[in-house]
């Protein structure tokens, strides 16, 4: 029973009756486009002799946009597939925009999937049919044979009514009305998957030429990730400004005001414990103000990263409370950028495992040998680190994809947490 | 004198206090952001309020707010504004009105002998502009049209005159006779266009005039 239950869930469940729908509709609809492209193409064709006849084509492409942009909304809708919208053609004034609508590929490919669409979208359709009306059918066969039947006169004279037969044999009684609702079931059990994959090809067509081309979608990472570059280091300017404001400056303005009560001290003839301890507070204002400053100039360029990355990641493993094994093959030196990104990874990485991990030992693995840095962090810690929900490993991403590299965290609740980097 | 200050990093607060101590001069309260120190001189009335620009809890320009409100609130209270940098801006929304105002970086409390004299002119409702602030204005004045016609001495003269100094400072510091400042200080009012009145007051004209020049 509880079988059955679950089946008609996921028969009859609400993701199964949106693709459902979503495959009712598509063909209609891709029809519709279908022979509306087609007519305004043709029509502006021939009239392309006029100016009307790039206005019609005009407005067809756009219409063929429209119908793309109604596609992507109906699969993210119904299908929870989301297709990224490509950038829309824009020009300034209307021959502008007749220009840009007829010049730019976006149009043509929505055009050209306007065009395909009602050959995909008829498989949805087959599986629809297939699947629910002929499940919904011969499952209810035993109740329907009544609407559907044909009488048969026997040579002994007896009468039957056959609603079904196959290759003669003759469905016409229990239990042999047992072997359509089975089949039936059967059907209905299969239609959500059947009507999945027969979806696959609408949807690869729709993503393929609704969605942005491969150049928009460069682009696209390229303008993210430039923003991100030019937000990033402007933060760390900011940052940098704020440390020395409020770090080192400060340190350095105590100490001379120090120095200047020791003076004043000196002067009164005050007795000599008060002076030195004036003398100490001093002092300590700038060892620390040295401190801070090292500490400063290490976030921002570690004086030792010029030695190279292995050096570099000795000094950083030697440096964190954990027991880093590192380990580096590099037979090309990269690139100084690579290089800083590289390291500051490792840093952020370590520092991730500190404070996160619960592990006590974490290895670094880099290997550069003329094509992209790989970059490994792996701690034996309890794992869950993902990228995203505030994550430092965000930012990373982001810092890496300013140079087109890659980062992978896989990290199962647990444990182990390996992070891997590459740099081009 | 009673002082209130207002600073966050307590090295420079307690450093302050101590040092104003060594001079005589009497801290009333030292407090670490603007809340406090609203609170602080509405306690204690005190004669100046020395107030960091950079205050928790945005760390931009919370002291130059809390000087503004404190200007307006309590007019006989001298307002001197304590900063690790200058900022143009910042002066020039303070000095609509210059009487009983300051302006000066942190390291000029090294020289506490000057420190405690831009404090006390202050306290008597007089001005006290660090030479850093008068260049940054006057460098940012080459458009105004009235100052143009004021020769090099006269701008330097006014230059200090706008820091806070007598004709006697002025003198010694250009290492001129006070005789010659006065005729400079003369020629700058009639060329600002100062009717003569009560002389202190045009002093404080002059210095607002000339603001209104690095504000065109």
């Amino acid at each position: 029973m509880n079988r059955l239950r679950s089946l008609a869930a996921a028969t009859f469940g609400r993701r199964a009756l949106a693709a459902l729908l979503f495959a009712v509709i598509a063909f209609p609809l891709a029809l519709v486009g279908f022979v509306l492209v087609l007519v305004g193409l043709a029509v502006g064709g021939v009239l392309s002799v006029t100016t009307l006849g790039l206005w019609l084509i005009a407005g067809t492409v756009r219409g063929a946009l429209a119908l793309g942009a109604l596609q992507r909304a109906l699969a993210r809708g119904l299908l929870g597939v989301e297709i990224e919208a490509p950038t829309p053609p824009t020009g300034a004034g209307v021959l502008g925009w007749r220009r840009a609508v007829l010049g730019e590929r976006t149009g043509w490919r929505a055009v050209g999937c306007a065009l395909a669409t009602p050959f995909t979208a008829v498989l949805g359709l087959l599986a629809v049919v297939a699947g629910y009306v002929y499940g919904v059918l011969l499952t209810l066969h035993p109740l329907l044979k009544h609407l559907n039947h044909r009488t048969v006169h026997h040579a002994d004279g007896s009468v039957s009514q056959v609603s079904l037969e196959f290759f003669g044999y003759q469905v016409d009684s229990w239990p042999r009305w047992l072997i359509p609702v089975a089949v039936g079931l059967l059907l209905l059990a299969v239609a959500p998957v059947l009507v999945r994959h027969a979806l696959t090809p609408h949807r690869l067509l729709l993503a393929a030429l609704l969605g942005p081309s491969a150049a928009d979608r460069r682009i696209r990472a390229l303008e993210e990730t430039r923003a991100h570059a030019v937000e990033d280091a402007a933060a760390t300017l900011r940052r940098i400004e704020r440390d020395l404001h409020d770090g080192t400056q400060a340190r350095l303005v105590g100490l001379a005001m120090h120095l200047t009560v020791i003076g004043e001290l000196v002067t009164a003839d005050a007795d000599r414990d008060r002076v030195l301890a004036a003398v100490d507070t001093a002092r300590s204002n700038a060892t620390q103000a040295i401190a801070d400053l090292r500490h400063l100039v290490k976030g921002i360029h570690p004086p030792v990263l010029d030695e190279g990355l292995p050096a570099a990641l000795a000094t950083l493993a030697a440096d964190s409370p954990l027991s880093v094994h590192v380990t580096t093959d590099i037979r090309v030196r990269p690139t100084p950028a690579v290089e800083s990104i590289a390291y500051f990874c490792a840093a952020e990485l370590l520092a991730n495992a500190t404070k996160h991990s619960g592990a006590d030992s974490a290895t670094v693995t880099v290997t550069a040998d003329g094509g992209p840095l790989r970059l490994r962090v792996a701690d034996a810690g309890r794992g869950g680190a993902v990228i995203g929900a505030g994550s430092g490993l965000t930012g990373l991403l982001a810092r890496v994809r300013t140079v087109d590299g890659t980062l992978v965290c896989d990290s199962p609740e647990g444990g182990p947490t390996v992070v891997t980097v590459e740099l081009p | 004198m009673r002082v209130v200050i207002a600073e966050d990093s307590a090295i420079l607060r307690d450093g302050l206090a101590q040092l104003l101590r060594l001079r005589d001069v009497e801290v009333v309260a030292a407090v670490a952001d603007a809340e406090a120190l609203l609170a602080a001189v509405a306690e204690h009335a005190p004669d100046v309020a020395v107030v960091d620009v950079r205050l928790p809890p945005d760390q931009s320009d919370e002291g130059v707010r809390a000087a503004l409100r404190l200007r307006q609130e309590h007019p006989g209270l001298g307002v001197l504004v304590f900063s690790q940098y200058v900022e143009t801006a910042h002066a020039a929304r303070l000095l609509t009105d210059p009487a009983g105002f300051g302006y000066l970086l942190k390291e000029r409390v090294v020289d506490i002998g000057e420190f405690v004299g831009a404090l006390e002119r202050v306290a008597a409702g007089g001005t006290a502009l660090d030479p850093e602030v008068v260049a940054q204005l006057f460098g940012a004045s080459r458009r105004a049209t009235a100052l143009d016609s004021l020769t090099p001495r006269e701008r330097e003269v006014l230059g200090r005159m706008a820091e806070g100094r007598t004709n006697h400072a002025i003198a010694t510091a250009l290492t001129i006779s006070e005789r010659a400042v006065e005729k400079h200080v003369a020629n700058i009012f009639t060329k600002l266009d100062l009717p003569p009145s009560d002389t202190g007051h045009r002093r404080v004209l002059a210095v607002l005039k000339y603001l209104e020049g690095t504000r065109a």
